[in-house]
């Protein structure tokens, strides 16, 4: 039996923005291997809990823990939680005109390998290594001349995160809403790149709104977030059940009700 | 004593000398005294405070064998101290008519006549042109092509420098030119250049100014005279001085004739650098483009004026002008605006400026991806200078402005 140590351990977890609360106690444990989806209407916290992660400016952590491998995750700079392996695809990603992605994606691989100790990629090795990701993931080798997701369709622009999540082979990849304004053949496009990621290893945190992409990505596990608490978690039948009865629901259960 | 004391008294001495540049340099001092040191009450000088500069006197540099530490070269090329030609450090390339500007003064007193007058509102030509002397002098023939650029380093020390330069670009000749400003130590000093161009009909001209000086008081004048279906280019870089005035100025002199004007400007501290950019489209059928990009660090302030003069005789101009800054902090500031007096009326004009700061998303986007803040803001940076930056056809320029922006992003 492989170490079942966690990934990922969040601990009563309370986070504000411009002091008001939005996450309040949040209690996850996403372990090597696992998919968990997290659920939930409109301004339940999900796309905060995303950021409170990756360690975007402007969340104020109030209370709680986040530990990663053993370590305390939230003192970290976003560029070194990169570097231990937390990657988080955008729910809308930045157009930067004037990088070129293969540039900007051998900047942060070699960032990442710095941190822990390994040699550069020179441009040779990591050209190599991005075109059989490409190819992996059914990405056209032009995506790596263009500017960053500058000019790109939405669809592009997820794609272009998930060959980021591809290269940069993350231990946890957290998706903030990756189905977001994708069409059913883009979508699919999306899902099986993510699948085609999964490992034994690597534990994956989806955050959607729809039950639409958790048919393509299949999760062990659900959790339905409502007013920045988590009040349900089950397997992935919770999240028909919620494609059924939508979230009018949590207006009428207790909050924190399990 | 005060600086205008001090240009006086150098003056008269110079002045005493006589010869035959006399009646052309007691022009150039005649115009400079009447104007004086332009203060900030004046339109052209508004944002630029030059009271540092009248209250610091600079004695004027002197032809000397000085030992000079190790100078940032681009070489082979002509090497200038204090604004006067180093025979001992300079290699002169082959097949190439240049040389020093006292040189070819010496075979003809008269090449500067009907190129050399100052104009109206210049007053550091004036100035320049009261200390005329030395400088480089390039005459490409008629048809012919600098097989190379054709480099030039000006370096100051602790003196007032005012070299002159002059190239003849003839009827279809093509030429490289590369100016380098760099001091030799890190003391003040003054440097007061003005290149006098002549671009001839259907010739061709890629002009460089790199400024990389010390803390120095920095004026740069560069006065082109652009033919008939005749092209010029200004590539105008700087990241030195303590406080730098340039005033770059495109006369499109003939039918069809086309002028780009680059300009990159990358400081911290306290220092400020003002571009002063002037297209005057005399005849029909000209093209101007014009991109300046600035990025401003520490207190740094900058100032871009970039005017377009169409005459009433110059239909069918096109001339395009963009103009954008980077301030990396709240303390730099930034002076931008377009002046376009438009006196034909079949013309296509259009002009932009913007100001920004980083795209915090975007900073963050790149530290999510594993890039250290520093190295985030440096491809930001770098981006947004790109444009710019790519468009420098010499590659060591290019490295080198690549060299500046990463030292400059470096503290």
């Amino acid at each position: 039996m492989k170490d079942r140590k966690p990934l990922l351990e969040i601990r009563n977890l309370r986070a504000r923005i411009d002091e008001k609360p939005i996450l309040n106690g949040i209690d996850l444990v996403i372990g090597p291997g696992e998919v968990h989806a997290i659920m939930g209407p409109n301004g339940s916290g999900k796309s905060t809990l995303a950021n409170v992660l990756a360690g975007r400016e402007g969340y104020e952590v109030t209370d709680g823990t986040v530990t990663f491998l053993g370590k305390d995750l939230l003192g970290l700079e976003p560029d070194k939680r990169a570097g231990e392996g937390v990657f988080l695809a955008f729910q809308y990603p930045v157009e930067i005109p004037g990088v070129n992605n293969s540039y900007f994606l051998r900047a942060g691989l070699n960032a990442i390998r710095q941190y822990r100790g390994m040699e550069p990629l020179d441009a040779v090795d990591f050209l190599k290594l991005a075109k059989e990701k490409a190819r992996l993931l059914d990405v056209d080798d032009a995506f790596l001349s263009r500017a960053v997701n500058a000019g790109f369709s939405g669809g592009e622009k997820k794609r272009n995160e998930i060959f980021q999540m591809a290269v940069l082979e993350p231990r946890l990849a957290v998706l903030d809403e990756t189905d977001s304004g994708l069409d059913i053949d883009a979508l699919k496009i999306v899902a099986h790149g993510v699948n085609s990621l999964r490992s034994p290893e690597r534990g994956f945190l989806v955050i959607t709104h729809y039950q639409r992409l958790l048919n393509h990505i299949v999760p062990d596990f659900v959790h339905v977030l409502d007013k920045g608490r988590i009040v349900r978690s089950g397997g992935k039948e919770l999240a028909l059940e919620l494609e059924e009865k939508g979230y009018s629901w949590l207006e009428k259960e207790p909050a924190g009700a399990r | 004593m005060n600086a205008v004391e001090t240009f006086q008294k150098d003056f008269e001495a110079l002045d005493r000398a006589g010869g035959p540049l006399q009646r052309l340099r007691r022009a150039g001092w005649d115009r400079f005294a009447a104007h004086g040191i332009p203060t900030t009450r004046e339109e052209a000088w508004r944002f630029t405070d030059l009271a540092p500069l009248a209250r610091q006197p600079f004695d004027l540099g002197r032809p000397s064998t000085n030992g000079i530490g190790s100078p940032p070269s681009l070489a082979p090329g002509l090497v200038f101290v204090d604004g006067h030609y180093r025979k001992d450090l300079s290699v002169l390339p082959d097949g190439v008519h240049v040389s020093s500007l006292a040189g070819a003064l010496r075979e003809d007193p008269r090449l500067m006549e009907g190129v050399g007058a100052p104009g109206e509102g210049e007053p550091f030509v004036a100035l320049n042109t009261a200390f005329l002397e030395d400088g480089a002098f390039l005459r490409v023939a008629k048809g012919s092509r600098l097989p190379a650029p054709l480099h030039l380093l000006f370096l100051g020390t602790t003196k007032a420098a005012h070299p002159r330069n002059l190239y003849l670009i003839e009827e279809g000749a093509e030429a490289t030119v590369v100016e380098t400003y760099a001091s030799a130590g890190d003391t003040p000093h003054l440097t007061n250049a003005v290149s006098d161009i002549r671009v001839g009909p259907g010739a061709s001209l890629a002009h460089y100014r790199l400024q990389v000086e010390g803390p120095s008081f920095h004026f740069g004048a560069v006065r082109a005279r652009v033919g008939k279906g005749a092209r010029f280019v200004s590539n105008n870089v700087v990241s030195g001085g303590a406080l730098t005035r340039n005033d770059i100025t495109g006369s499109l002199d003939g039918e069809g004739a086309h002028c780009t004007l680059n300009g990159l400007y990358v400081i911290r501290g306290t220092q400020h650098v003002d571009n002063f950019t002037r297209l005057e489209h005399r005849m029909p059928r000209c093209e101007s483009h014009e991109l300046y990009k600035g990025v401003l660090d520490g207190r740094a302030s900058g100032v871009f004026t970039g005017r377009i003069h169409v005459f009433e005789d110059a239909q069918k101009t096109d001339a395009y002008q963009a103009s954008a800054n980077l301030l990396l902090t709240d303390t730099a500031t930034v002076d931008s605006q377009p002046q376009l007096e438009i006196y034909a009326d079949d013309v296509k004009c259009s002009h932009g400026s913007t100001v920004g700061q980083l795209d915090k998303d975007a900073l963050f986007y790149l530290r999510s991806r594993g890039l250290p803040e520093a190295a985030a803001r440096h491809v930001l940076v770098r981006a947004f200078a790109g444009d710019v930056a790519d468009r420098l056809e010499i590659q060591a320029v290019r490295e080198r402005v690549d060299r500046i922006l990463s030292e400059r992003l470096g503290g």
